[in-house]
């Protein structure tokens, strides 16, 4: 078998050297490249094989299941497969030539996607972008690239493949909605609950009232604990409110150490009741972050609060910041458009030596409605991980049993070179 | 023999269970009625007496009143128990009955209908 791959490359290197470009184009056939059959090559191969090495792989590359296009330096369409031509509406010779420019779509991460394929040794690996097809409609696709280079290892031309992602996406808001919609259900089913659960206090207090309580200071008695009832749903729903839709943040320029430190001052009190010791270990050149002051504190408070509780003991919190470039907790950025607008992200993570969340419930920690406590309302996280999302920034958790749970939260910071 | 009947409340709502505990000691049958805020609270209740009638809801702090109604039937399995719940789900229904209640409320509910289901169970 190795023998044989390894009799095909000097095949093609035999050809790349002898026809140059003609190889290039998927239509020629050996024969047409005017090889006698009869005809030697000077280590003695036939042209029947090289027929045959020929076909074999231009069949590979034309049945493809993706789109092959290849470029020239300049950007310039050199070679086709059938898939791709089919999947643009195009025929081969149409695309033959044409600039790629002119097929990718308007959009930013398409353009982005265009400039960062011709930047030497850069490799595109799956990167979500558009193409225009030839009525002008727009197909979404998954699309990678690599670079060819000459025997001199020069960039000589890049090869792009991508493949249709029009299905996939549809599946994908399908699940999306169905999704939307399970958690739409959730939300009914908890706002039900909470708001019934004071409802029937105040049908039965009002009932009993109904009943003729001659009793005055037994009457105010009773309708004290209906207004108490009418406020409990009222917070509620006003809690439920901040995270359905939490106001728009007011982003400015935060030192992230005071940040921090102004929700413990206020916290202090109760860790020292409670036992809990509070550190903070700052990372070298903490860059300020870029969020809503307000916004931040509530996060920050409702996450000491639940490791406060988680801690009935007494224990420790710990605060530990760093800075990231790129890429944190799956969430990818682009950081093509150079040095001066590069975003960076403050890590701050908030350890606990509490209790602990299940494996099984730690999905759960950020849907609303979903508490462990059972005085809770279960909106704290769920509206944390929105502010933190409203305020550009991804949150996420572990945690072990008996060992304590981290949070890990990344906050936008802007470095000016 | 004892005549006077015993009635449990479990309910963290405080202006319900005080509304029940109104309505139970006012009825034409003698009872004495007992409340409790949570299913620990109504679990050292239930070691301590045997009651005729549990009214219980679901959602509460620490033991949920599933188990709690769970314990109940192993403990005392004539002892009558009566869901009140503000979830609204068929599944959870099912499950109270099938752990051995007698009803299942839905919050809101009439005061009458519950009086009139416990007066009911008691003759």
């Amino acid at each position: 078998m190795g023998s044989k791959i390894s009799k095909q490359k000097q095949i093609f290197s035999l050809l790349h050297n002898k026809y140059g470009n003609l190889w290039n184009n998927s239509d020629t056939e050996v024969n047409d490249l005017q090889i006698s059959k009869s005809e030697k090559f000077s280590n003695g191969y036939s042209s029947h094989l090289i027929n045959k090495v020929y076909n074999f792989y231009k069949s590979i590359i034309q049945s493809l299941n993706s789109g092959l296009i290849a470029l020239d330096l300049e950007g310039e369409i050199t070679f086709i497969n059938q898939m791709a031509a089919q999947m643009l509406d195009y025929s081969k010779e149409e695309l033959l030539g044409k600039n790629i420019k002119e097929i990718f779509g308007k959009d930013d991460t398409s353009q982005k996607c265009i400039r960062a394929i011709f930047i030497p040794h850069k490799h595109i690996d799956d990167r979500e972008i558009s193409l225009k097809k030839k009525n002008g409609t727009v197909i979404s696709v998954g699309l990678s690239s690599s670079q060819i280079h000459d025997e001199n290892n020069n960039f000589d031309g890049i090869i792009i493949l991508f493949r249709d992602l029009t299905e996939i996406q549809h599946l994908k808001s399908q699940v999306e909605r169905m999704d939307r919609l399970a958690l739409m259900g959730e939300l009914a089913a908890g706002i039900a609950h909470e708001v019934r659960n004071p409802l029937a206090g105040i049908r039965a207090s009002a009932q009993l009232l109904q009943e003729g309580i001659k009793n005055e200071k037994f009457q105010k008695d009773i309708v004290e604990r209906i207004i108490r009832e009418v406020d409990k749903a009222n917070k509620l729903l006003k809690e439920f409110f901040k995270f359905a839709k939490p106001s728009k943040p007011n982003l400015k320029f935060h030192d992230i150490e005071i940040l921090i430190e102004g929700v413990h001052l206020l916290l202090s009190p109760q860790m020292k009741r409670q036992k809990v010791q509070f550190h903070m270990n700052m990372g070298a050149n903490i860059p300020k972050v870029f969020v809503d002051e307000t916004q931040l504190e509530q996060v920050f408070m409702n996450i000491f609060l639940n490791a406060i509780e988680a801690m009935p003991e007494g224990g420790s919190i710990n605060i530990l910041t760093s800075c990231k470039k790129f890429d944190i907790m799956g969430k990818k950025l682009d950081i093509e458009e150079g040095p001066n607008n590069q975003l960076n992200f403050v890590i701050v993570e908030i350890s606990d030596t509490g209790v602990g969340i299940a494996e099984d419930n730690l999905e759960k920690i950020f849907n609303p409605f979903y508490s462990s406590k059972p005085t809770g309302l279960g909106l704290g996280l769920s509206i944390s991980s929105r502010l933190i999302d409203e305020n550009g920034g991804n949150i996420d958790v572990n945690s072990k049993i008996g060992k304590g749970t981290t949070f890990k939260i990344a906050l936008p910071a802007f470095i000016h070179h | 023999m004892r005549n006077t009947k015993r009635i449990l409340i479990v309910d963290d709502e405080e202006a319900l269970t005080f509304s029940l505990y109104q309505t139970f000691i006012n009825l034409p049958v003698e009872c004495e009625v007992i409340t409790a805020a949570s299913g620990e609270e109504a679990q050292e209740r239930i070691d301590k007496y045997k009651f005729d009638i549990v009214i219980t809801d679901i959602a509460m702090p620490g033991l949920d009143g599933l188990d709690l109604l769970s314990r109940i039937k192993v403990k005392s399995p004539d002892t009558r128990v009566i869901v009140i719940t503000a979830y609204g789900s068929d599944e959870r229904k099912e499950q109270a009955y099938k752990r051995g209640a007698e009803n299942y409320i839905e919050k809101p509910f009439d005061l009458h209908q519950i009086r009139d289901i416990v007066i009911k169970m008691m003759s």
